[in-house]
């Protein structure tokens, strides 16, 4: 195990009244890529950076446990704009334990980042891609990723995502924390993903359980059964298609079909929403 | 420390350059200055007021270099700068960071400990190079153009330009770490400076008035420096750098 | 003489069918065509992950399965060996699936005369269908 959050809450406000992350529980394993995914505003960036101790949790507790520590790519990618390419790197050099120089120009020139220029002069992709450099250059426990692939394009994203990927791969029991909006990529990398909603954890599973323990089912329009989770998620003017978990349909003899994880997200989400509403 | 000596290099030197630029106008017109003051003396009716605004024989006290330099360099100039110069090397320290985000690159690699000792030191060491520099500043001016020099004022003068300033530095460190942007420190270090200053004036608050030590006036009429009031400009540094630094390892980032 | 035997296959990470389970179904594959023979070993869990693009965890909970399923064992220390996948069990797995299909045909109505006829077509071009 290399970090374990325990029923983590942080609110803000004079009467505590905004709850930004409202007890969450996870675990991230050795070799494990964990996704964080969730709306803007579901309380990614404060779990991370609680994680980080950027932030005091409400209450709580946070343990890590590795030799290297953790690895930080924060969502802004904000970096020293005065300096050039080389002085961020040397910069990077001088304050990070474990970071590998070579590598770090390697993959700056893999990037096609302009290694001369001052960094004020680099589009906002190529910080992004600079500050990624600069992270995976670094021998962590735990690779912490706030929305990496922000405002980089389709080519650059793969390859950022290829080398996030690669992560545990290259290095013996590094696991990697990741937090998105946009489930194609998730979907692509992640062992493990919490869907995260109004500071709660909606669900948490393999991503693989995941596509095997929800599905699809078709009814008219009659009365609802009573399961303990079914979300409507379209309907035409005589059925409509709800999103429940395989196992509840199977047993009442529902033809069960496949459901996408956009529909698993979807409704996840419209489920947690309702219920914060009711209570 | 090279990250921080890098970021500190253009205030540093621009700082340095405008203390040697400033010395180089009040140095060599010592004639000048004395020339003009007689003018006045000499123009009928302007005597009288003269004698109100300049102290009895100033004009002739000027006229001997040691009065003259201390007092146009140390007393004054150079003097009026002293905290400003603390307080111009203090305010960006941390609060550049937090108003650009780039505090989350040094923190998510180091500790919060070391961050602000680092910072401040470098802080200091700049602070350092200022005052000491410009304090020699007369003592090498002297020897150049061959005038009669009491150099052993200078450590003196050393001591209550490095401490004046510190407390400043010190204070501009202290609102750096617990804003958000580089100009409310700056502000508040400036707006803080000015009222002390002023409320000064006022008899029994006069111990506010961190001027009176910056100028060095002690030095200048007993050739000491004031010890106890020394004392008391480094612990009160001291103190509020301890406090900006139990600030800065519970803020939130 | 090396071998060079193309081992890449296709993931297709947007399916509703599990990762872990595409892998598994694609090894199965590539023993039953000879390219994996019993006895010799099979990629190991870094370099399968490297070269599909597949994360580690994955790689391994589909190399587990086939190991509890018996197709595969571990060796010591050296990785993955193939033992063989059990084809009778295959077969029956077919038939079943057969047998449903079979009895959908029914459903629609389809006869026994063209269910004959489709078989026989599918015989005579090889199973290639």
């Amino acid at each position: 195990m290399v970090l374990k959050v325990e029923n983590l809450k942080k609110y803000y406000g004079k009467k505590r009244e905004i709850r930004a992350v409202d007890g969450i529980s996870f675990e991230i394993q050795e070799g494990e890529i964990f996704s964080l995914l969730g709306p803007n505003g579901a309380g990614k960036t404060t779990t991370i950076k609680c994680i980080l101790g950027l932030r005091k949790p409400t209450s709580g507790s946070i343990q890590f446990s590795g030799q290297y520590g953790i690895a930080y790519v924060p969502e802004g990618k904000e970096l020293y704009e005065n300096y050039s390419v080389e002085r961020m790197i040397a910069t990077a050099e001088e304050l990070t334990e474990n970071f590998d120089a070579k590598r770090c120009w390697k993959l700056t020139e893999e990037f096609n980042i302009p290694f001369r220029e001052k960094l004020a002069n680099l589009s906002n992709g190529e910080q992004t891609l600079l500050y990624i450099a600069l992270t995976l250059s670094q021998r962590a426990d735990l690779y912490i990723f706030d929305e990496p692939t922000l405002g980089l394009d389709p080519i650059a994203r793969n390859k950022v995502l290829e080398r996030i990927r690669a992560i545990p791969i290259e290095n013996e029991g590094a696991a990697v924390l990741y937090t998105s909006h946009i489930l194609s990529e998730v979907e692509k990398i992640s062992d493990k993903v919490a869907i995260l909603c109004n500071g709660k954890i909606a669900e948490m599973d393999l991503l693989d359980n995941m596509k095997e323990k929800f599905c699809s089912i078709v009814l008219e329009n009659v009365k609802l059964p009573d399961l303990p989770f079914i979300v409507k998620y379209k309907s035409t003017s005589s059925e409509n298609v709800y999103i429940t978990y395989r196992a509840d349909a199977e047993r009442l003899g529902f033809e069960c079909k496949p459901a996408s994880l956009e529909m698993v997200f979807e409704a996840v989400i419209m489920n947690q929403v309702e219920n914060s509403n009711k209570g | 420390m090279r990250k921080e000596l890098y970021d500190l290099k253009v205030r540093l030197l621009g700082t340095l350059i405008v203390c040697i630029a400033l010395f180089f106008i009040v140095a060599p017109f010592q004639k000048l200055s004395v020339s003009l003051l007689e003018g006045y003396e000499k123009i009928p009716g302007t005597s009288k007021i003269m004698e109100k605004l300049i102290p009895q024989g100033f004009v002739e006290n000027l006229k001997e270099w040691n009065f003259y330099i201390n007092s146009q360099w140390f007393g004054k100039n150079f003097g009026q700068l002293v905290p400003i110069i603390g307080i111009i090397l203090g305010f960006p320290l941390f609060a550049s960071e937090t108003e650009k985000g780039t505090i989350q690159f040094i923190l998510a690699r180091r500790r919060r400990l070391w961050v602000f000792t680092t910072k401040s030191i470098a802080g200091l060491i700049a602070l350092l190079v200022i005052t000491a520099i410009s304090t020699l500043l007369p003592s090498f001016f002297s020897i150049v153009i061959g005038k009669q020099y009491n150099h052993q004022v200078i450590p003196h003068f050393f001591i209550h330009t490095f401490f004046g300033s510190m407390l400043w530095y010190s204070t501009s460190v202290f609102f750096s770490v617990i804003a958000d942007d580089q100009v409310k420190p700056l502000i508040a270090s400036l707006g803080l400076l000015a009222a002390t200053t002023v409320l000064g004036l006022l008899k029994p608050l006069k111990f506010l008035n961190t001027f009176s030590y910056a100028l060095g006036t002690d030095v200048f009429r007993t050739g000491k420096a004031n010890f106890t009031l020394t004392v008391w400009m480094a612990t009160s540094s001291v103190v509020i750098l301890l406090s900006a630094m139990k600030l800065f390892e519970n803020r939130e980032f | 003489m090396l071998e060079v035997i193309n081992l890449w296959f296709y993931i297709d990470f947007h399916s509703h069918v599990p990762i872990y389970q595409q892998i598994k179904d694609n090894i199965k594959s590539l023993i039953l065509r000879g390219t994996f023979k019993p006895g010799e070993f099979i990629p190991s869990i870094r370099s399968l992950a490297h070269d599909i693009g597949v994360n580690l965890n994955t790689v391994a909970r589909a190399y587990k399965e086939l190991e509890t399923e018996g197709v595969i064992r571990a060796e010591r220390g050296e990785g993955y060996v193939v033992v063989g996948v059990d084809v009778e069990n295959l077969k029956k797995q077919a038939l079943e699936e057969l047998r449903k299909a079979v009895v959908k045909c029914v459903k629609l109505g389809i006869s026994i005369e063209e269910l004959k006829n489709q078989i026989e077509e599918v015989f005579k071009d090889g199973a290639q269908g």
